[in-house]
């Protein structure tokens, strides 16, 4: 199939719901012609709202949406020539698979025999060859997802949006499809924008991820950036398992958690509260007498310890209470046990510095 | 089926006895239909069909039959078209506008028949709309209405909203998606609409009986008159044509829909 890709500029988009909550709080973002965005973030976080501004199923109170250069804000979505897939696949049960996929290229001044080529490309390319003439309750739930993309992508839209359409799935089956939106996403080189609640395909699909909380955008960065320098305690928590130092910043260099001072690296920030994030794998577990000078220590209780095979995933207590995990290669001997008091250390460069709580956004 | 799916014998009796009693003054007035005598007496002692005769020669029955006909599938036709897109504009306004509206449009399904009955008369005798087809159309319209609007509503409300963004998301304007996506959806329900909108115009019986006139009659109205002034088995002979015809149309749906091969029946 041709590319045929265009960027989608959101321009401090706001949508303000008649019952007065705020659905998206002054969104801007530059999605490049190409790309795999994703949005990230809970329910109830704006990512699908957003989506649907961009879609035209909502209208934003301000603001304004381009696609591929053109502003959009006003024009309904049949006219915004996006390929679509919805949540529950939304497909048409009176119709056959073929006469699914055909309804997009309704209009499009296609000969006969293109149409029918278009719709043996994409359902080759979706591999559903051989199932044009069955309804969509005829199929399992991983085909009709195959049909819905097929549908979206017929008639070469510069954009395809989708509506966490892999929730319906059971779990063998999403990462088998997440598998195959990526390839058919390099097939096809449309822009993707791709809406989930579930970091795992975030991280594994994404160009960028764009992350979602309270109607506002946290941050924007690759997958890799949003894990490793996460600027939010939100960023941190939802993306991966971490471990939450919070304390009070003493110096440009220190932090204060429960009496111990530890190092940061980087500028101090603009609050006084603020915490430590340390990601499970950046984290050593040595005896409470074997700490280093170049480290920062804390010590824990260990609570629990789990073996995963390659790895041991230990669960620990800290000094104020709060809860934090490490990893620990398997292949090196088990030196401890659950109820050992340990120090937990790891190298101030790889631990992000970051605002405490709410005012994190 | 197993034990317990099949119920005991007492189920059964009781399941025979409510049969029973809601069909048999039907099957009493099937037989009363081809008796051989002017009387009600069941069972009749000898048979004939010359009660169906008298309803074939007597232009006052044909002219009954006609006009039930005629105005049952006016009102049908009526109904099913302002009532599906009644039903289309309130699903798009589900707020208060949608709850007064249904409220308005549903009101003679609550209000008492002779209620209704008395305060068209009123009216239509000031608007001149009794003892002509127009007055008729426009009662049963009204009071087949909300069958319409209540069963294609209630279709519309189970149909998955996300087929017509889907529609509109691959290009389908307004028709082209209501056309090809909506009304396929709901075609059951509108159908089933149609048909008690039909019914219920060829069954009205109080409105029909403050707007008829000698010059125009429905059928039930004719009956009525019938039984109050003689009493001969044509009345029985009339229930039991309307009887063959109104089970005729209630069962075709069925007999079609079983016939279809069981993949496209979804």
């Amino acid at each position: 199939m041709s590319t045929n890709s265009s960027g989608v500029r959101l321009r401090s988009v706001t949508k303000r719901f008649r019952s007065g909550t705020i659905g998206i709080d002054n969104a801007s973002l530059t999605i490049e012609g190409g790309e795999f965005v994703t949005f990230l973030g809970p329910s109830g976080s704006g990512k699908t709202t957003t989506l649907n501004t961009i879609a035209g199923f909502v209208r934003p109170t301000s603001g304004s949406i381009e696609i591929g250069g053109r502003d959009v804000t006003k024009v309904p979505p049949s006219k915004r020539n996006l390929g679509i897939v919805f949540q529950n696949y939304a497909l048409f049960p009176h119709m056959s698979v073929r006469d699914n996929v055909a309804f997009g290229l309704h209009g499009r001044g296609l000969s006969k025999h293109e149409v029918s080529k278009r719709i043996n490309d994409v359902l080759t390319m979706v591999r559903l060859g051989g199932l044009e003439d069955r309804r969509p309750k005829q199929l399992s739930g991983g085909q009709q997802q195959r049909v819905a993309l097929a549908r979206a992508l017929v008639y070469q839209p510069p954009v395809l949006l989708m509506d966490e359409p892999l929730s319906a799935l059971d779990k063998a089956l999403r990462d088998q499809m997440q598998v195959e939106i990526g390839r058919i996403h390099r097939e096809v080189g449309t822009t993707f924008l791709f809406v989930t609640h579930d970091q795992n395909e975030a991280l594994g699909l994404s160009d960028r991820i764009v992350l979602f909380n309270e109607g506002r955008i946290l941050q924007v960065g690759t997958p890799s950036e949003l894990y490793e320098q996460p600027r939010s305690l939100f960023a941190a928590q939802f993306l991966g398992e971490s471990n939450v130092f919070r304390g009070r910043v003493t110096s440009a260099q220190t932090l204060e958690f429960a009496g111990v001072p530890l190092r940061f690296n980087g500028g101090a920030p603009a609050t006084k509260s603020a915490a430590i994030v340390v990601r499970p794998e950046n984290l050593l577990v040595r005896q409470a007498d074997e700490a280093r000078p170049d480290e920062n220590q804390v010590s824990a209780l260990i609570t629990n310890i789990s073996y995963f095979g390659s790895f041991r995933s230990i669960m620990v207590s800290y000094l104020d209470g709060s809860s934090g995990q490490l990893r620990e290669s398997a292949s090196s001997e088990a030196r401890f046990s659950r109820g050992d008091n340990v120090s937990v250390c790891w190298d101030p460069g790889r631990a992000v510095l970051v605002d405490d709580g709410e005012a994190a956004a | 089926m197993s034990e317990n799916t099949r119920g005991g014998w007492g189920l059964w009796i009781w399941a025979a006895l409510v049969a029973v009693l809601l069909v048999a003054p039907l099957l009493a007035v099937v037989p009363i239909s081809f008796s051989a005598k002017q009387s009600f007496t069941f069972p009749p002692s000898s048979l004939s069909l010359k009660w169906y005769e008298n309803i074939v020669s007597s232009p006052r029955w044909w002219s009954a039959i006609g006009t039930s006909i005629l105005l049952g599938v006016l009102v049908m036709v009526i109904c099913t078209l302002l009532g599906t897109a009644a039903a289309l504009g309130i699903h798009r306004y589900p707020g208060r506008v949608g709850a007064v509206v249904t409220g308005i449009l549903v009101a003679p399904m609550i209000i008492p028949g002779i209620v209704s009955a008395v305060a068209i008369y009123a009216s239509y005798l000031r608007w001149h709309l009794t003892g002509n087809l127009q007055g008729f159309l426009l009662a049963h319209t009204v009071l087949a209405l909300p069958f319409v609007v209540v069963t294609v509503l209630s279709s519309l409300s189970s149909t998955d909203p996300a087929l017509e963004r889907a529609a509109a998301s691959l290009g389908a304007g307004a028709w082209r998606t209501f056309a090809r996506v909506t009304l396929p959806a709901i075609a059951p329900s509108v159908g089933a609409g149609a048909l008690f909108s039909f019914v219920t115009s060829f069954d009205e019986v109080v409105a029909a009986s403050f707007l008829q006139s000698p010059v125009i009659r429905t059928l039930p109205i004719e009956m009525f008159v019938s039984v109050t002034n003689q009493v001969d088995p044509t009345i029985a002979a009339v229930s039991t044509v309307i009887l063959a015809l109104t089970t005729m149309v209630v069962l075709l749906p069925v007999i079609v829909r079983n016939r279809r091969p069981k993949g496209a029946s979804s």
